[in-house]
């Protein structure tokens, strides 16, 4: 049994009125305990969506979205209960912060949940170690944090409720690339050291290729592809067409191996293509 | 002098801090030219002093000390003020915020119509400027129902109807999904290319840094690299000293040269790196 | 969903009254609430329904959908006329039983106020279904636009008016966005009693605020890089013009005007007395 599976699953905005549209089209997709899974797809197709599915906000138009086995709407406590398991970070969620320090607006989501002051505090400093947010900028105002910084508060924000899933939904847009670069090696230390299940939602595939274990693409309210990094990026053409676009290396080594020469259509980071490059010249060099 | 466009020199401004609280300078000594009908990229990580050079240019915030030219005019003289902001036109991060109007077209005629143009003209520039960016059969559509990069490209166009002789446009496309950072980048070349108008553009994306005459980068309110996008990639570790990205081509060229391998050019695009590849497999 | 909210109840219907001059559309509609409350007798009242009834047929709202737009202010009607029939004591008493005395001036009075409160609202309504709310902004601005002569700037107002237009669905949507993101840190916004509820509303409005305020400055720089002065000297792409059938309906509301003052002055004044004698 998955951890998160989704049968079946539809959802309709405005469905009866004339703004009718389909967000998610008979959608079924499963998530292990424990993997890295990219939602990738260009605005609009509806992986946003999915992720509110996910943690119960939103509500199936038909189908079921399954927590363990169990449909997170068979009763209202269970939906509740949904929201608290899989925690959601939203895109820019730095514009949501509201409290007048760093660790109230940490500490909201554990206080909603009703646990005791000890548990909270601890969750908050635990938290905010993930982050790399410093006990010293506890008593900080959010507003006073430079952007990078607000973006890290507000994820721990969702890391301090233990969710069993973490979603995060463009969690590097708007960053510079230092800034990137950091909530990236965040996301993949908080995976490794927790063994938590991770979803990023991403149009960015240069991100996604250095740390995802498994990709489903999205396009019109339908999973269009689903697997691992080399599989997904193996159709560089096709995800073109969807309006994603796949690393500017892939492109490089897709082309090659298009003019005949033996090198692998799968790299996405330059460390590989300068393995493969290295691979191909010393057979070269064996074969002279 | 008859050439530039646009002038910093030794340019310091700082934001007021609350409660009369100094704060350093969000650009400090800055000195540049930017010629007629150049394309330039400025690049720098956040807070490095990007944005505010594109606020200066066209006189929304002026220097503390030193001076800003617009077309030989100072941005400080208030007089030039509604000429300099019609020759130096500016874009910002969030399109939603910048248009006006509830109907596509009417948002574009927003500018023109400011300046007293008389109405046929108005709708000449603003049927030239949505088919510039490709948003001529959107004109009639409510703006909150187009797509981000769509969105972008009609503020965009709402600049163009003034017929600036340069658009700074900063960080256009960092809201967008590749699709909409595309077609902007397609937009602002056909400006350029098209129009002959000057374009500067702030970005955190190398790929595009790439497809610019020029790079200028900031780093901690200067100036620190100016030239070629070649130039500027060549020194891939001054760049990521920097809190940058070089392109991944770049990187990779550099990864072979530092290995001994002998490859040729630097490598900026994609085409590049796979004939420089090419030709060292067939060597090998 | 908030954002399938329309706002200014507008029907995009394309018919004849669509398409005419807001202006001209602005004039009628002032005109006519001015004219029911100046109409004295049913007969003039007759010609003003008469005048509504062809301005509905001609724009192809449902009958339905302008009977609706009097929902809300049934009570109001009902209060009205029940107030009219208790106090008004003339002409012919229709029931007397216990301490009940309707006569039949007090039901015609009656009449007369609901049909007077209907009319109002009807044709008000009429006017934001037929017009856009861009289309209406215009015409307030053309109407208003002389005003500047004698120190009135109309064009803030209108200003104010465009940017409340188009940012209201950028607002909702992100009202919507922070309710489910602070719904995903378990925020309960829907229970719990009113102290608790206030509350909760913290962790919506000062996000809403801040963003609100951000954009506000944001805008600024973009009117202020378009050379946005405030309206002086300001032209505009898509001027009103007056068409052949804005004309016309121009002289046939001065046609209405006349007609009602005639009515008026031919019938006399309503006297429910008379007018019962004269019905019976």
């Amino acid at each position: 049994m998955s951890l998160l599976q989704t049968e079946n699953l539809s959802y309709i905005y405005g469905e009866g009125t004339p703004f009718r549209v389909t967000a998610l089209d008979n959608v079924n997709i499963e998530i292990e305990k424990g993997e890295l899974v990219a939602v990738i797809g260009h605005t609009g197709s509806g992986k946003s969506t999915l992720m509110q599915q996910f943690n119960g906000l939103l509500k199936p138009t038909s189908g079921k979205v399954l927590l363990d086995g169990e449909d997170i709407h068979s009763s209202k406590t269970k939906t509740l209960e949904t929201r608290f398991r899989v925690g959601l970070c939203f895109q820019y969620p730095e514009y949501q912060l509201f409290e007048n320090t760093v660790y109230d607006d940490i500490a909201f989501g554990p206080k909603n949940m009703g646990l005791s002051k000890a548990e909270v505090d601890k969750r908050v400093r635990t938290a905010a170690k993930y982050v790399g947010i410093p006990e010293h900028a506890f008593e900080t105002h959010p507003f006073d944090l430079s952007g990078g910084e607000k973006r890290r508060v507000a994820i721990a924000g969702v890391i301090s409720m233990e969710p069993e899933i973490l979603i995060l939904d463009e969690p590097t847009s708007g960053l510079d690339p230092r800034g990137r670069e950091q909530i990236l090696s965040l996301i993949k230390n908080y995976r490794e050291q927790t063994g938590k299940t991770v979803i990023i939602v991403s149009h960015s595939m240069d991100d996604v290729a250095k740390i995802a274990t498994k990709v489903i693409v999205m396009n019109n309210a339908k999973v269009e592809m689903r697997g691992t990094v080399d599989n997904v990026f193996e159709k560089s053409d096709r995800l073109c067409e969807i309006g994603l676009s796949v690393p500017q290396i892939t492109e490089v080594f897709v082309k090659l191996h298009a003019m005949g020469y033996p090198v692998s259509e799968k790299i996405y980071t330059t460390e590989q293509g300068f393995a493969e490059i290295k691979k191909l010249l010393k057979g070269g060099e064996a074969l002279a | 002098m008859s050439d530039t466009i646009l002038k910093f020199q030794n340019v310091t401004f700082r934001y007021d801090g609350d409660e009369g609280k100094i704060l350093p300078p969000a650009v400090e000594d800055l000195s540049l030219e930017i010629k007629k009908g150049e394309f330039v990229a400025f690049l720098g990580h956040n807070g490095s002093g990007k944005s505010t050079v594109a606020k200066l240019s066209n006189g929304l915030v002026v220097p503390e000390s030193g001076d800003v030219y617009v077309l030989g005019m100072n941005t400080k003289n208030e007089d030039d003020d509604i000429k300099i902001k019609q020759t130096v036109g500016v874009v910002f991060q969030n399109p939603d915020n910048q248009i006006v109007a509830t109907i596509v077209e009417e948002d574009v005629a927003f500018g023109p119509e400011n300046l007293g143009i008389e109405p046929s003209e108005i709708r000449r520039r603003v049927d030239e400027a949505l088919k510039v960016v490709g948003m001529y059969k959107y004109r009639m559509h409510e703006p909150h129902k187009l797509s981000g990069g769509q969105k972008q490209r009609v503020a965009i166009a709402g600049i163009i109807a003034m017929e600036p002789q340069c658009i700074v446009l900063d960080e256009p496309t960092a809201m967008l999904d590749p699709e909409g950072r595309r077609d902007v980048m397609k937009a602002m070349k056909r400006l350029n290319c098209e129009l002959g108008i000057t374009v500067v553009f702030i970005t955190h994306y190398m790929e595009e840094a790439c497809q610019a005459d020029r790079i200028i980068v900031m780093d901690d309110s200067h100036l620190v690299l100016d030239g070629t996008p070649r130039e500027v990639f060549s020194d891939v570790d001054r760049i990521r000293g920097l809190g940058l990205d070089v392109p991944q081509t770049c990187a990779l060229a550099k990864m072979l040269k530092d290995d001994g391998i002998d490859i040729h050019g630097d490598s900026l695009g994609v085409d590049e790196l796979v004939n420089s590849l090419a030709e060292i497999l067939n060597r090998g | 969903m908030l954002k399938d909210i329309t706002i200014g109840q507008y029907f995009p219907l394309g018919s004849v009254i669509h398409k005419l001059d807001p202006r001209a559309k602005l004039f009628y509609t002032f005109t006519f609430i001015i004219m029911v409350f100046v109409s004295s007798n049913f007969i003039s009242l007759a010609l003003c329904i008469a005048c509504a009834v062809l301005i509905i047929a001609l724009s192809k709202v449902p009958v339905k959908t302008v009977i609706k737009g009097l929902r809300p202010i049934l009570l109001i009607i009902v209060i009205t006329s029940f107030l009219q029939i208790a106090y008004v004591k003339t002409g012919v008493t229709l029931i007397d039983f216990w301490k009940i005395h309707i006569t039949s001036g007090g039901i015609l009075q009656a009449l007369f106020m609901t049909l007077r409160i209907s009319l109002l609202i009807v044709m008000s309504t009429m006017l934001t279904y037929t017009t856009s709310p861009t289309s209406m902004t215009n015409g307030l601005d053309r109407t208003f636009a002389p005003l500047v002569k004698i120190g009135i700037d109309f064009n803030i107002v209108t200003m104010i008016m465009t940017i409340a237009l188009r940012f209201i669905p950028t607002l909702i949507e992100e009202v919507d966005k922070i309710l489910s993101a602070q719904k995903s840190r378990g925020a309960n916004f829907e229970s719990g009693n009113i102290f608790k509820r206030a509350k909760m509303l913290i962790p919506l409005f000062v996000p809403l605020l801040f963003s609100a305020v951000r954009r506000a400055y944001e805008l600024a720089y973009a009117m202020t890089c378009r050379c946005y002065n405030g309206g002086k000297g300001k032209t505009t792409m898509n001027a009103l013009k007056y068409k052949k059938c804005d004309y016309l309906v121009t002289l046939l509301t001065f046609a209405f005007i006349a007609g009602v003052v005639v009515l008026n002055i031919y019938c006399g004044e309503y006297n429910a007395e008379f007018t019962f004698n004269s019905a019976v």
